[in-house]
């Protein structure tokens, strides 16, 4: 081979490989860390961090990642729980989270927060891209990428991130330097932890609409989640969470509890029973009834471990020393940040 | 299938492989199976308006082409037994029965082009004439669909035509080799408007892989790409927020739209055919250049020799040369010869000549009066021009050293682009009145402070994105003038360490800072509307 | 030199006449930041007249109740003002506060053409024209640029009236 050539060849080669490697710290640099601000957006991908196995997982949107408080399963039953949830994420980002969940692990139920069964059609860019962004590689971030994109989208930007952040160059901050190669923890097992107190003082509007029926789409994912915790041999337990808006239709919660019963499967409106559960809506509330505060989200984990336990027979792991060892340690993480709060108690 | 989309890279990538792995011989069939692919991509009901034009011109071509063949063998024949008159009257009656074939063909496409393109502006100024005249009833404009690029393979096809009535060249025979003639993709969407006589026989020879070829053309891909992606898609969003409310957007706005829209229009058309051209010759295929470092010209006619240059000819060859020579025309110059003096007599034929091909180049563009005025305002300025050669020679004789001397050269060059700038105008601001009220807004409101007040911050472009933009704008033309000697790829290509760097280097920074994607609204070649 | 001037002089005459024949044009066009406003889909607050697209005005007066709601994990909030009969819907980044949707909740307030919750269908086709598309629970009327009307109907009867940012 002549000089010139191999000379041509080598520098194509140094030249690709260059590509590549800037190629990759420029995504690391561009994309979206969600520390500072928005932590919503670092749940999804914390779970690969986990080490040990979990009882029960938890998919839904802010109304599980706020709502439920895995610390307090584990404080109080010995319950080893997981919570994967995302900004408004769409039924069939739960499911296919749940799918790439259940590859990994085999946990005794399943928890489903029924809320998105009002989007039959995707929704935001900004919301996808909080819940795909964060899954590793698999058929299972295929899947959710496939059914998530909006008409603006295009599939190559999940594969490819920096398509999507390149235009970030102009606003990147001190954040995208920090956390450049590392992350800090901002979940526990999923849950977000929020210590403010705002009291409900009005209802929503209640405005009528065109069509009750919960879409198509979102019965056939539900059909899925049902048969793959059958396939798994799972139990799927379906719940609304105790949130006063979005505004949750009679007319929605009817039509599920009709599918769980045709299905032999559990719902819990925790909203229609949140008085017996005892969550005090002066107090239990970050933002006047949207979500939970801490106070408000143990108050539904002391009362849900409660129904896992006695029936849905899931028990106490407290005697397993690794797992002890472990939560311990999540635990005294999540004591410390609580303890920085002030208690409206 | 936009140049600037995914899918397109995907399909061009995928043809490029194929290309090569395909016999010599088979290699133009692919290309006509994805130019038709193409096609059909962007609207299935656009192909048949294309396989109109394609199989009726082959027709045409072929219907000549035997009236020829039967011409010369007559003529053979009657070699011996016909006397040179009337082997000379034997041929002008074929000639002019091939006239007619070609005047078929001609009305028929040029009708559907006018049929599709003009009749709702030809709709609408009947009724402004109607309204005029006191008519309460107007007609409706109907909606026709629009065949992407039907300007650009129209005139190509024509132009194929014209040259087989003329003998340029002689009609091809095979049906599915003319098809990709008119159907070749890369040039559909913005030209350039190649003659059959240049991009036939390229279509249909087989390419053997050649790594410059390759090397060069991807390479003049990647310039477009940076050029439409980093520039002209940046510059593009202040000026759609500029047109979003043209009239309240003022004087000092007004300049502002004249450069940004030059730099971008620029940037795109160019950006744009260096795709095309690239991605041709990437399959061996040398297309002819449409630009040639326009914003050099020194003059408005230099200046329309050096931009769109396939356009412009196609009209010299097609249009003006014709109308003025034809018959009607000698009359009439004849005429005025006898009736105002040998000055004006003589001009007389050639600017009607002139306005009508700018009539027409106005129109090309776009069916709206904005198009006309812009032709014929750039008609005016060439006419004008051409009436003061006197006084120009008169000058320089007084200042002989000036025409020597580069800062001249450069005042003029940047007198030309600013007025080619401004008329220019006429095609974005899209209405008339308005546009001329602006142009003197340039002179009564004095908002130029707003360039140093942060008020241009407001236009959808940040402080980083303008001095991105201005830097990149300067690096566009630095990179062409560079070039003027000897092509940028050339020198290149003897440092290959240098050249790969420069390749990884340009399609990070369009990565980085092209304007793609969400949040930056990615938009259609401006050229695509033609 | 005289002959030069006379042509371009004459030229300079047809720029000016073809400048005069396209001048006589239509004046310059309002210019509007917001959604077009269009009267018949308006609805009268504390003397206030409200479209969708426009600002919240600030000087309102008191709601009757008042609710918000941040969406999750993204800034800005979304306000219900309940004024009487008229629930108020705003979107608020920050910088401004704009009205998405209008919505009559009763029969305490009625459309420009006096159409109001329990009206019968016909009254509704009857004060407000042919609507845009049609169905048995829903008419809807484009009602201005990038703004629909919604009347939605159970048994023939209105049930609710609201006009928001749509196709």
């Amino acid at each position: 081979m002549e000089v010139a050539v191999k000379k041509r060849i080598l520098s194509g080669v140094c030249a690709t490989v260059a590509v590549i490697v800037i190629w990759q710290l420029l995504t690391a640099l561009m994309t979206p860390k969600y520390m500072t601000s928005i932590p919503e957006g670092a749940l999804i991908a914390e779970y690969y961090e986990e080490t040990s196995p979990h009882q029960v997982l938890f998919v839904g949107d802010c109304e599980v990642y706020e709502n439920f408080s895995p610390i307090t399963l584990w404080e109080e039953y010995g319950i080893t729980s997981y919570i994967r949830g995302s900004a408004q994420q769409l039924i069939w980002q739960s499911y296919y989270l749940l799918d790439e969940m259940l590859r990994r692990e085999s946990p005794e139920a399943v928890v489903f927060n029924v809320l998105s069964v009002k989007y039959g059609t995707p929704q935001n860019e900004a919301y996808n891209r909080m819940s795909i962004d964060g899954m590793r590689w698999s058929s299972s971030k295929w899947g959710a990428v496939q059914a998530s994109m909006t008409e603006e989208e295009d599939a190559i930007t999940y594969l490819f991130p920096l398509l999507r952040y390149h235009s970030r160059w102009n606003e990147l901050s001190g954040e995208d330097i920090t956390y450049l190669f590392r992350r800090d923890r901002v979940g526990y097992n999923g849950y977000l932890m929020q210590t403010g107190v705002r009291p409900v003082t009005s209802q929503p509007p209640w405005v009528p609409l065109e069509d009750y029926t919960v879409p198509q789409t979102c019965m056939d994912y539900l059909d899925k989640m049902r048969e793959i915790c059958e396939h798994y041999g799972v139990e799927l337990i379906l719940i609304k969470a105790p949130s006063i808006y979005p505004l949750w239709y009679e007319e929605w919660d009817a039509q599920i509890a009709a599918y769980a019963e045709a299905h032999g499967l559990a719902y819990y409106n925790f909203l229609a029973m949140s008085e017996e559960i005892g969550i005090d809506w002066e107090r239990d509330t970050y933002d006047a009834g949207l979500h939970l505060n801490v106070w408000g989200a143990e108050k539904l984990s002391t009362y849900f471990g409660k129904l896992l336990t006695e029936k849905h027979g899931l028990t106490s792991q407290k005697n397993d020393a690794v797992l002890s060892g472990i939560w311990a340690e999540k635990c005294a993480a999540y004591a410390a940040e609580k303890a920085n709060a002030v208690s409206p108690y | 299938m936009l140049f600037t989309s995914y899918e397109f890279l995907l399909f061009a990538a995928l043809l490029l492989v194929g290309y090569y792995l395909f016999p010599r011989a088979w290699q133009w069939r692919l290309l006509l199976v994805a130019s038709l692919v193409f096609y059909w991509l962007a609207g299935p009901r656009y192909l048949i308006f294309l396989l109109l034009t394609a199989s009726s011109t082959y027709a045409v071509g072929r219907w000549m082409d035997a009236n020829l063949r039967a011409q010369e063998t007559t003529l053979t024949e009657q070699r011996q037994a016909w006397e040179k008159e009337q082997r000379k009257s034997f041929k002008a009656r074929e000639k002019k029965k091939r006239f007619r074939m070609l005047l078929l063909g001609l009305i028929f496409n040029f009708g559907m082009l006018a049929v599709l393109k003009y009749t709702g502006f030809a709709v609408h100024n009947v009724n402004r004439l109607l309204h005029a005249f006191g008519a309460e009833n107007t007609l409706n404009i109907p909606s026709l669909l629009l065949p992407m690029g039907i300007s650009f393979y129209t005139f190509q096809s024509m132009s194929y035509l014209i040259d087989v009535y003329r003998e340029k060249v002689s009609a091809e025979r095979h049906p599915l080799k003319f098809l990709l003639f008119v159907s070749y993709f890369p040039q559909l969407v913005q030209g350039p408007i190649s003659r059959y006589a240049d991009l036939g026989p390229q279509l249909t020879a087989g390419h053997a892989f050649s790594s410059r070829n390759v090397r060069w053309g991807l390479e003049r891909v990647l310039w477009g790409y940076f050029k439409k992606l980093v520039i002209a898609d940046r510059a593009l969003i202040v000026i759609k927020a500029l047109l979003d409310e043209p009239a309240s957007y003022r004087g000092m706005y007004v300049l502002m739209m004249i450069l940004l829209y030059t730099v971008q229009i620029y940037a795109d058309f160019t950006g744009g055919i260096d795709i095309t051209v690239g991605l041709s010759e990437a399959m061996g295929i040398r297309l002819t250049e449409n630009f040639n470092r326009p914003f050099l010209s020194r003059s408005t006619k230099e200046y329309w020799n050096r931009w769109h240059i396939t356009m412009g000819t196609w009209f010299t060859d097609y249009v003006f040369y014709p109308l003025s020579v034809c018959k009607p025309m000698q009359r009439l110059s004849k005429f005025s010869r006898q009736h105002f003096g040998n000055a004006v007599g003589k001009r007389i034929p050639v600017y009607l000549a002139t306005v009508a091909t700018w009539f027409l180049t106005g129109l090309w563009h776009g069916a709206g009066w904005n198009f006309i005025v812009w032709g014929l305002l750039n008609c005016l300025v060439i006419l004008v021009s051409q009436e003061c050669v006197p006084l120009y020679t008169r000058f320089y004789r007084r200042f002989p050293r000036l025409n020597e001397s580069a800062v001249w050269h450069g005042v003029q060059a940047a007198r030309t682009v600013l007025l080619m700038g401004v008329i220019r105008t006429l095609d974005c601001y899209r209405d008339v009145p308005l546009t001329f009220r602006l142009w003197g807004s340039m002179f009564t409101t004095f908002n130029y402070g707003d360039l140093f007040n942060g008020a241009v911050l407001d236009l959808g472009l940040g402080r980083a994105d303008w001095i991105l933009l201005l830097i990149a704008t300067a690096v566009m033309f630095a990179v062409s003038l560079w070039g003027i000697r000897e092509p940028v790829r050339a020198k290149l290509d003897r440092h290959p360490t240098a050249e790969a760097s420069a390749v990884a280097l340009v399609f990070l920074l369009i990565m980085i800072f092209g304007a793609y994607g969400i949040g930056f609204d990615a938009s259609q070649f401006i050229y695509n509307q033609f | 030199m005289k002959k030069y001037v006379k042509t371009v002089t004459a030229m300079l005459a047809v720029l000016m006449l073809m400048t005069s024949m396209f001048a006589c044009g239509s004046g310059e066009a309002e210019v509007t930041h917001e959604t077009q406003r269009v009267e018949e889909w308006s609805l009268n607050v504390n003397g206030k007249e409200l479209y969708v697209g426009m600002d919240m005005p600030k000087d309102l007066g008191e709601p009757t109740s008042y609710f918000e709601a941040a969406s999750c994990a993204i800034q800005g909030l979304d306000k219900d003002y309940t004024y009487g009969s008229i629930l108020v819907k705003t979107e608020d980044d920050g910088k401004t506060e704009r009205i998405v949707g209008l919505t009559i909740l009763d029969d305490g307030a009625a459309t420009t053409m006096g159409v109001t919750i329990g009206d019968s269908r016909d009254k509704v086709v009857g004060a407000h024209s042919t609507p845009k598309s049609e169905s048995e629970t829903a008419l809807v009327y484009a009602a201005g640029v990038g703004v629909i009307a919604k009347f939605l109907l159970r048994d023939g009867v209105v049930t609710s009236i609201t006009y928001t940012l749509g196709e």
